[in-house]
């Protein structure tokens, strides 16, 4: 059964990110270091995704995340991600073509077992991003 | 979790930065303009054994240093990156684009940081 850990709600702005990785980290102390490291970065580049296209949503002013347990899988909610119009643009990048930038997507779909976009329950025509991963456990000493 | 900070000095030419921190979308312009700048003057060697995080928006910003480099034909290196900067390389495929020097003097122990990277 699925256990919801927390629910934040900052202003969609670069000062956010620090406290979004904070509190992510938090909910996967139990995850080996190197994964729980890995899995912050995956919800930190969609978090400042959310940051960099803000204006192409208009209202959203805000980064909204759910995260809940389920025994071994984690399962993170950015709630109104994008517009539904906008989730065929978003691709990872070829990363034979070195340049900066479309970097962070190619980060989200490498670490995570699934990434999925799901129609936002409060706002039509918006999409949550989900994003799923199992996880090891460190065994308790 | 500490914030971005950047040390340079000047050695006979080269210019090292010293980062100590996070470096995010919120730190990676103040990170940039000190690469371009040290690379305007000279060679720029990039100290990362004291980064705690680096995003996309940091590797991006190694990218841009590496090419304005090759622009003017400046020598651009990274210094001794900590487990969690060379997991990020690895995870974007790009640590063989960089020039990396390990001198493992300058690398203090941290409590934190497993070197098998676990």
């Amino acid at each position: 059964m699925a256990v919801a850990v927390f629910h934040l709600q900052v202003p969609a702005c670069a000062r956010s990110l620090r406290v979004l990785r904070a509190c992510v980290r938090s909910a996967l102390d139990d995850v080996p270091e190197r994964e729980a490291s890995r899995i912050v970065l995956a919800v930190d580049e969609a978090c400042a995704n959310i940051v960099k296209h803000r204006e192409k949503l208009p209202g959203r002013n805000c980064i909204q995340l759910d995260v809940e347990r389920d025994g071994d899988l984690v399962r993170f909610r950015l709630g109104g991600f994008c517009a539904q119009r906008d989730v065929s643009h978003i691709q990872p990048r070829d990363l034979a073509d070195v340049r900066p930038g479309g970097l962070g997507t190619h980060f989200i779909d490498q670490i995570m077992d699934r990434v999925a976009y799901e129609p936002d329950s409060v706002v039509p025509g918006h999409m949550d991003l989900v994003l799923e991963k199992r996880c090891s456990r460190e065994e308790a000493e | 979790m500490a914030r971005l900070t950047l040390d340079t000095q000047d050695d006979r030419g080269v210019r090292v930065l010293a980062a100590q921190g996070e470096i995010d979308m919120g730190s990676s312009p103040r990170f940039l303009q000190a690469i371009k700048h040290g690379l305007h003057a000279g060679a720029v060697v990039v100290d990362l054994a004291r980064i705690d995080y680096i995003d996309s928006s940091g590797i991006a910003v190694l990218i841009q240093g590496l090419k304005e480099a090759r622009r003017l034909g400046r020598q651009f290196r990274l210094r001794n990156p900590s487990s969690r900067v060379t997991a990020v390389l690895e995870l974007a495929q790009l640590q063989r684009l960089f020039d990396i020097e390990r001198t493992g003097a300058n690398v203090p122990p941290r409590a934190d940081t497993d070197p098998a990277g676990r």
